[in-house]
C-alpha cells in the first residue's frame, strides 16, 4: 500500500509537462511575436494568457488562432486543455470551426471579434444550418449522403450532427468508447427525439418504436449491460438508413447468420396489440391467466394446508393432548 | 414382501417405527439433484432478463460475469436439465423392460377422491388427511408439471437460442409464441417450485425444517405413514401377511 502510494506521488511531480519558466517565457512572447507579424494589434493590458498547460495546438507565428487566447474570454472548464485532449476534436484549434473572426479588441462592439458572424443573433435553424456546414468542412463525404436521407432534409426540428454526435466541444470518438457507453449514449441521442411524443407526432411518426425496443430482448440486454446488444444504430444505421425492406435480411444477418425476411419482420417494434401482432397478445394473455390463476390455486392450496394445520394443532393443545 | 423390509421388524414381530424404507434409488436421487440444480440455475440466470427493470436483476447479472456469463450458464443449465430429463426417461425404459415399472405416477380415481377429502379436512370437514398412496395427488401434479414444462421450456428455449434458424422454416409468430411461454412459464415454474413444492415438501408444519428423502431417499416408518397412509397400510399389511406366513411355515 505505502509503495503503491509512493509510485503515484512519484508519478503526479513528472506528470507536470512543462516548466513553468517555459510557459511564463511563452506567455510574453506571444503577444509581441503577433504584434510584430502586423496582427491586430496589443491585448488589453489586463489580459491573461489563458494557458497553464500544453495544448495540442501549435503556439505558430499565427498566433492568435492559438487557443489559448479564446480562453482570455472563454475560460470554461471544458475548453481546457486537459478536457479538450479527450475529445475527438483535439487536434483541431477553436477557429478551425468558428472561423471567419475579426479578432481585434480594440474595435468598437459592434466590430469587435466576433464580428461578421451573423449567427449570433440568428435563428436556432439558422444556427444549426451554419454547425452543419462547419462539421462538413472538414467531414466533407458525409455531406452527399446526409442531404439525402431524412435526418439531413433540414426541415424544422430536424436534426444536425451534433444532435445525434453530441456537441462538437464534447465529442469523443466511438474507437475511444466503452462498447456499452456508447450504444446507451447512442440511444439517448436517438430518444431525444423518438421519444417525444409532441415532435413525433410533427413528422407523423409515433414513439412506439423506442417503448417497443426497451421491452425487446436487444433493449432488454442492453439495459443490463450487455455490450454486444444492438442499439437503435446498430440496425437502423447511421446517415445512410437502413431500408429493411430491401437489406432488413443482410443488416440481421450480421448478428444472426440465418436471417431472412421472416425473421426481419420479428424486429419491427410492431406492439402486443390484438390488432399489430395478434399472436403475441393472445400468447401473452394465454399465459398470463395460466400463471396466475395456476399460482392462485397452488397458493390457495398451502394457505388451506397451513390453516388446517393450525386449526388441528389448536383444538389438540386445547384437549391438552400435548401435555 | 421382499427381504428388503425385515429391517422393519423387531425380533418380537413389532414395527420398528424409526426404521427406514428406501423410497428413492440412487439414479433417482441423481436425476432429481440434477434437474433442481439446473433448475435453479435456470431461474436465477433467467429471471433478470424478465425483470429487466429491477436493480436485484443487475446484481444478478453482475454475480454471474455480465450478460454474456449469465447467458452462457442459462444454457449450460438447460443442457443439464435436458440430460436430466434424458436420464430419467432412459431409467424409465429400463425399468420398464426389467418389468418393474409400478405406474404409480400415473394419475388414480383415488387421487380425485383425495382432492376432495384433502378440502373436507382443509374446511374442517373431516377429521383427518387423506392416507395417501405411494405418490399424493400433489406429488403426483408436480411429476407432471415437470414433464410439461420441461417440454415447452426446452422447446421455446432452443427457439430462442436459434431464432434466425427457426424462422427459416416457420412463420415468425413461431418465435412470438416461443418468446412469451418461455418467460411466462419460467415464473409459473419458479413459483410452483419456490411456493408449492418446497412448502410441501419441506416447509410443512409436519417436515419443517427440511425432508431429507431427496438427499438419502431413505423415510422412517413413522413419516411414511403420516405422508403416505395407504401406502404405509400396504406395507404393514404385507408384512403381517409375510409374518403369519413364516409362523405357518416355519
Amino acid at each position: 500500500m505505502g509503495a503503491r502510494s509512493g509510485t503515484v506521488g512519484a508519478r503526479g511531480v513528472f506528470a507536470r509537462p512543462v516548466p513553468l519558466w517555459l510557459l511564463l517565457l511563452l506567455g510574453l512572447l506571444l503577444p509581441l511575436g503577433a504584434a510584430a507579424e502586423g496582427g491586430p494589434g496589443p491585448l488589453p493590458a489586463d489580459a491573461k494568457y489563458q494557458g497553464s498547460e500544453e495544448i495540442a495546438a501549435p503556439a505558430d507565428p499565427d498566433s492568435l488562432k492559438d487557443p489559448r487566447w479564446c480562453r482570455v474570454c472563454h475560460p470554461a472548464e471544458r475548453f481546457t486543455a486537459t478536457v479538450w485532449k479527450a475529445t475527438a476534436h483535439h487536434e483541431q484549434r477553436c477557429t478551425d470551426c468558428h472561423s471567419g473572426y475579426h479578432f481585434n479588441p480594440h474595435q468598437p462592439v459592434e466590430l469587435g471579434p466576433h464580428a461578421g458572424q451573423d449567427e449570433a443573433g440568428a435563428s436556432p435553424e439558422r444556427r444549426k444550418e451554419a454547425a452543419k456546414a462547419r462539421c462538413t468542412t472538414c467531414h466533407s463525404e458525409n455531406k452527399p449522403i446526409i442531404e439525402k436521407v431524412v435526418h439531413g432534409e433540414g426541415r424544422e426540428g430536424s436534426p444536425t450532427c451534433a444532435d445525434c454526435h453530441g456537441e462538437a466541444h464534447s465529442v469523443v470518438t466511438v474507437a475511444s468508447q466503452d462498447k456499452l457507453a456508447y450504444r446507451r449514449a447512442m440511444n439517448a441521442r436517438c430518444e431525444h427525439c423518438h421519444a417525444d411524443e409532441a415532435k413525433m407526432a410533427k413528422v407523423e411518426l409515433t414513439t412506439r418504436s423506442v417503448d417497443n425496443y426497451h421491452h425487446s430482448v436487444h433493449g432488454r440486454q442492453l439495459g443490463l449491460g450487455g455490450e454486444e446488444s444492438p442499439g437503435c444504430v446498430d440496425c437502423h444505421g447511421g446517415h445512410q438508413l437502413t431500408d429493411f425492406e430491401k437489406d432488413g435480411p443482410k443488416t440481421c444477418g450480421e448478428c444472426h447468420t440465418s436471417a431472412n425476411a421472416e425473421f426481419v419482420t420479428l424486429g419491427d417494434h410492431r406492439r402486443y396489440t390484438r390488432d399489430e401482432r395478434p399472436v403475441s397478445f393472445f400468447t401473452l394473455k394465454f399465459f398470463a391467466w395460466l400463471t396466475f390463476l395456476s399460482i392462485m390455486a397452488l397458493c390457495v392450496h398451502v394457505l388451506l394446508d397451513v390453516l388446517a394445520t393450525a386449526r388441528v394443532t389448536w383444538a389438540r393443545r386445547r384437549r391438552g393432548d400435548d401435555a | 414382501m421382499s427381504d428388503r423390509h425385515d429391517h422393519l421388524v423387531g425380533p418380537d414381530g413389532e414395527l420398528k417405527r424409526h426404521a427406514e424404507v428406501q423410497r428413492f434409488d440412487l439414479h433417482q436421487r441423481i436425476q432429481h439433484g440434477l434437474m433442481a440444480s439446473s433448475f435453479t440455475l435456470l431461474v436465477l440466470t433467467g429471471w433478470p432478463l424478465t425483470t429487466h427493470g429491477v436493480g436485484a436483476s443487475h446484481k444478478l447479472v453482475e454475480f454471474f460475469g455480465g450478460l454474456a456469463g449469465t447467458a452462457l450458464l442459462h444454457r449450460i443449465a438447460a443442457v443439464a436439465m435436458i440430460i436430466s430429463a434424458v436420464y430419467h426417461a432412459i431409467w424409465l425404459v429400463m425399468k420398464l423392460a426389467q418389468g418393474r415399472l409400478p405406474f404409480s405416477m400415473l394419475p388414480t380415481l383415488k387421487d380425485a377422491k383425495d382432492v376432495l377429502h384433502n378440502f373436507s379436512y382443509f374446511l374442517g370437514l373431516r377429521k383427518d388427511r387423506p392416507r395417501f398412496p405411494r405418490y399424493s395427488y400433489f406429488e403426483k401434479f408436480d411429476y407432471w408439471a415437470v414433464f410439461w414444462g420441461v417440454t415447452i421450456m426446452a422447446g421455446s428455449g432452443f427457439i430462442r437460442w436459434f431464432p434466425d434458424v427457426i424462422t427459416s422454416f416457420t412463420p415468425a409468430w413461431v418465435y412470438e409464441i416461443a418468446l412469451h411461454a418461455h418467460a411466462d412459464e419460467g415464473l409459473l415454474a419458479a413459483l410452483a417450485i419456490f411456493v408449492w413444492h418446497f412448502y410441501n415438501v419441506h416447509l410443512r408444519p409436519s417436515i419443517f425444517p427440511m425432508s431429507w428423502v431427496f438427499i438419502t431417499g431413505r423415510m422412517t416408518l413413522e413419516e411414511l405413514e403420516i405422508e403416505h397412509g395407504a401406502e404405509y397400510d400396504d406395507l404393514v399389511a404385507g408384512l403381517k401377511a409375510r409374518q403369519s406366513k413364516d409362523e405357518a411355515e416355519p
